[in-house]
């Protein structure tokens, strides 16, 4: 497989194709960050979206001293962030998430309907109890856990030490499981 | 947690193993058999991550990457547009000098101001008669006469100057004179 790197220097030679590859490869992770960092799917289609065309367009910053994804990763969340402030996602959240979950779910409802809809309010209410962390550890948490990176890569997105975030993912995690306890789930 | 138990649990950690030496992987694997509290903290990690990983990963629309790549294509080719309206932004931006965005505008509209008012002077103020200047009668020179010297390779001390002496009107002597 061709690394990023070449495609990004592609782009940087202003070639929007090679871009265009890059998204195709990679919108499904910033998708997934941006699901679990703003808690619905309208949300984060948007701020995916936003995240490439930022990315695009300010592709000359890139130093080619880390990986691209871990850059992209960067602008994802500096644009989730951003979207988080000025948007009132948070009323929107659970209705959306909801009525997302009950969508995709929907078409498995008719084999396993008991189990399906257990599973969907157990998942509503994992989520829910992810959405309510502070959103520092909510990050961490959904970085190691869901986008399977290494404690090096998040330091190194976050700007902090890997102690910082060892100390950031304990946090996240007894807190998690105070709440899931409360859920009876853990 | 001593700082050895915390180093353990950052290295054994979920993503971390495969990064580790045979080496690393048996002392921290020993450590958690020993530590108590590293192997309950590493267990919860464990347990968590099943928990999380339980919930389906979000899947994107469909449309989500069509939408993207058209807007990445849509923003190359204004991005023409834009040289050939700000040239100078986009030359700044080239060589990465990166100022003040209203610094660059300022720029580049008194770039086109001065370039409208020298198109303006020459196309309606460009006169075709002769100046003023060569109406005039050039005055007349002060050195008339210039004689180099006899020596083959003239100096400027060879040099003389002669003044003109305008009113002086050169007596002849002629014949009838002298009767």
């Amino acid at each position: 497989m061709i690394p990023d790197e070449i495609y990004v220097q592609k782009t940087i030679e202003g070639d929007p194709e090679a871009f265009n590859e890059l998204v195709q490869r990679h919108h499904a992770r910033i998708y997934g960050l941006a699901y679990r960092m703003l808690g619905n799917p309208d949300d984060a289609s948007d701020a995916t979206q936003e995240a490439f065309l930022e990315a695009y367009k300010s592709i000359q910053s890139f130093q080619f001293q880390s990986k691209f994804l871990t850059w992209m990763y960067r602008v994802g969340i500096n644009v989730c962030q951003q979207y988080k402030r000025r948007s009132e996602s948070r009323q929107r959240a659970l209705t959306s998430y909801t009525k997302d979950i009950q969508e995709r779910d929907a078409q498995y409802t008719s084999e396993y309907p008991d189990r399906v809809l257990l599973k969907t309010e157990r998942d509503q209410l994992i989520q829910q109890a992810i959405d309510q962390l502070p959103s520092k550890q909510r990050l961490v948490i959904t970085l190691f856990y869901m986008q399977q990176m290494k404690y090096r890569e998040i330091a190194e997105l976050l700007d902090c030490s890997e102690g910082t975030v060892a100390s950031r993912l304990n946090t996240a995690v007894r807190n998690l499981k105070s709440k899931l306890e409360g859920l009876n789930l853990h | 947690m001593s700082l050895d138990c915390k180093q353990v649990i950052e290295k054994f950690s979920l993503h971390q193993q495969p990064d580790l030496t045979y080496q690393e992987k048996i002392e921290c694997r020993r450590h958690l058999i020993e530590c108590k509290t590293c192997q309950s903290e590493y267990e919860e990690m464990l347990h968590t991550a099943a928990v999380l990983d339980s919930i389906p990963d979000p899947v994107p629309p469909p449309e989500l990457v069509e939408r993207i790549q058209t807007q990445i294509r849509e923003t190359d080719s204004r991005s023409v547009l834009d040289f050939l309206v700000n040239p100078i932004a986009r030359i700044l931006v080239a060589v990465k000098l990166g100022p003040h965005p209203t610094f660059v505008n300022y720029t580049a509209m008194l770039f086109y101001l001065m370039l409208t008012i020298f198109m303006v002077k020459l196309t309606f103020f460009n006169s075709t008669e002769p100046s003023p200047v060569q109406l005039t009668r050039p005055p007349s020179p002060h050195v008339r006469i210039v004689r180099l010297g006899d020596v083959k390779h003239a100096s400027l001390e060879a040099v003389k100057v002669e003044k003109e002496k305008p009113n002086e009107i050169p007596i002849q002597s002629t014949p009838s004179d002298f009767q």
